[in-house]
């Protein structure tokens, strides 16, 4: 492959297959976290974070251990181990190496566990069949993606909270609703 | 007789828990959990309907299992054994499903092993059957689940009708598929849809619980 | 504070040896089935695209596993001509897209039949229709040229490159000058 098309690849990844908005993956963190731009960038950046490093030792898991072995059908438990304790290990190490990093990511560390874009894009990793380098653009490019949407959306919302809209609509209701737009501008790229 | 008795309690007991699971807390439309499965799969009735009975299966072993071992397990591995055991289940179901319901399994897709972190099923595990009896904790699970099927099967049908034009599972056609939107079988749709169905569910909500509340005073 | 350690992590260890064994014991079951329903599944497709065959060998081939075909099998028709057909696999959008492509002498793509189709109705099914199909059934195995059709461009790619590799393939091996 070359650059180019990986370059394309990231940008399919980043927007046009957007994780949030066309592939509907990480959506609870999505509706539940991102009402502060503040704490929408930090779950992002945690997330992105967490997906590019447990893709990286899933796939290498997979690859080298599970397929080897015949044992691909383990592979759902085998990754949501993984993940879960990947991401105690990181909560331990940002808690160690910087506490003020911890203070302001300590608080979405542990819901990344269930955050279904984690072994999402773990999975798709290898139902799509990528070799290496395409992981790792994938994932690294899915996760911006993510962070992106969610700091836009957090602005987004800021501004929808303050609107005089009615009762019923308020919260979850408008945030889909303006969710919905938002990947109406995805679909003009396919 | 002691047996009719119990069985009548228990049958009085689970319409209960229905009722509180389907109406006061229903998890897609009051609480709004595992929203990726919910517009992932919503697209047509059929996947719903799928995702909607693996997700009863699951729930439904999981806190039977969860209550019948919490009593041996430390507070401090609770969590990774929960996943193991969750994530075990869905396996099973993924296995079994792609061997007799392939064609359902190909358009669950990822959502199939994505069960694993669907929020309501470890929720369900933390918050209910970790802390109760057995029998109660079955009950919990099938009708939480059965609460999000429905929740899954209405959105579904709007989604599809409006996409498509008619239901292809019952082979009902409404009006042409030529005049249908087909927006709503898409990512977009699925967000607007939701939107719109909780901003209703919300509507309705609200004005019940002020009937009520006149009705009180 | 040890002791604890050790007793988490044995029954952690436990716990998830139980759950691979219940896993394993579901899988020995439940892939004998699949593997039999697969192989229906082939002939089943072979018999499509040739009606009137007399018998189907499965031939003895090495392949690479990036490569789309997967099995070659010879085709003996009712005339006693030879004719191939080639499983292929190769992941589109939304999954694997395995198919069944016939190819006979002189070099013509005799029909494709779809085992796996793991597409979304509606954008990947004008593969399976016929403006689609048209383009290379009955055609020459050296004019292989399928257009990208606009919104399913991984999945006619998938089909693309199985086609592209068979008749390649049959080229190579099994032509008759």
């Amino acid at each position: 492959m070359d650059n180019t098309t990986l370059i394309a690849f990231a940008i399919n990844a980043f927007l046009v297959q957007n994780i949030i908005l066309t592939q509907f993956l990480g959506l609870c963190s999505f509706f539940g976290v991102s009402n502060k731009e503040e704490s929408a960038l930090g779950m992002g950046l945690s997330v992105l974070f967490v997906i590019t490093v447990s893709s990286v030792v899933t796939w290498l898991v997979y690859n080298l251990v599970l397929v080897p072995y015949d044992l691909t059908y383990l592979r759902t438990i085998v990754f949501i181990l993984i993940v879960s304790a990947l991401v105690q290990i990181v909560e331990m190490f940002i808690k160690k190496v910087s506490p003020i990093l911890y203070k302001s990511l300590g608080i979405y560390l542990p819901l990344i566990t269930t955050n279904c874009a984690v072994l999402g894009v773990a999975l798709l990793n290898i139902d799509n069949g990528y070799d290496f380098s395409h992981m790792l653009v994938f994932s690294m490019a899915t996760a911006f993606g993510y962070t992106f949407i969610i700091y836009i959306f957090a602005y987004i919302r800021d501004h929808l909270d303050k609107a005089q809209l009615p009762r019923a609509l308020r919260g979850v209701p408008i945030a889909l609703i303006t969710a919905g737009i938002m990947s109406l501008i995805m679909t003009g790229f396919i | 007789m002691g047996f009719k008795r119990t069985l009548k309690r228990d049958k009085r007991k689970f319409n209960k828990m229905l009722k509180t699971a389907v109406i006061d807390e229903n998890p897609t439309f009051v609480t709004f959990l595992a929203l990726c499965p919910t517009l992932g799969v919503t697209n047509n009735v059929a996947n719903a309907i799928g995702m909607g009975i693996s997700v009863i299966f699951v729930l439904a072993m999981s806190n039977v299992l969860v209550s019948s071992i919490s009593r041996w397990v430390p507070d401090e591995i609770r969590i990774p054994v929960y996943i193991t055991i969750i994530a075990t289940l869905v396996t099973v179901l993924e296995m079994v499903m792609e061997t007799y319901m392939p064609n359902l399994y190909t358009s669950l897709g990822i959502f199939l092993p994505l069960i694993v972190v669907n929020c309501i099923i470890l929720g369900r595990a933390e918050s209910f059957a970790s802390q109760n009896k057995v029998k109660d904790s079955l009950f919990d699970g099938i009708t939480v689940g059965i609460a999000f099927s429905l929740s899954l099967i209405l959105l579904a049908t709007f989604r599809e009708i409006l996409g498509t034009g008619g239901i292809a599972m019952l082979n009902i056609q409404i009006f042409s598929s030529e005049n249908s939107m087909e927006l709503f079988v898409q990512s977009t749709g699925a967000f607007l849809a939701f939107g719109i169905l909780a901003w209703i569910i919300s509507d309705l909500r609200m004005k019940q619980a002020k009937k009520a509340k006149k009705r009180r005073a | 504070m040890f002791k604890n350690i050790f007793k988490f992590s044995s029954l952690l260890f436990l716990i998830v040896v139980i759950c691979v064994t219940i896993v394993t014991v579901v899988f020995e079951i439940t892939t004998p089935i699949l593997q039999e329903r697969e192989i229906a599944a082939v002939s089943n497709s072979i018999d499509i695209i040739y009606p009137d065959n007399q018998a189907v060998n499965k031939l003895d081939r090495e392949l690479a596993d990036d490569e789309p075909i997967k099995e070659v099998y010879e085709v003996t028709l009712s005339n006693d001509d030879l004719a191939y057909a080639y499983k292929t696999s190769y992941i589109g959008k939304n999954g694997e897209v395995v198919s069944v492509i016939g190819i006979s002498n002189p070099g013509v793509i005799d029909g494709i039949e779809y085992i796996n189709f793991g597409e979304t109705p509606g954008i990947g099914d004008v593969v399976t229709k016929d403006p689609f199909m048209s383009q290379f059934v009955s055609k020459g195995t050296d004019e292989v040229n399928i257009d990208l059709v606009s919104g399913a461009t991984y999945s006619s790619t998938a089909v693309k490159k199985s086609v592209e590799a068979s008749a390649l393939d049959f080229n190579e091996n099994y032509r008759e000058a």
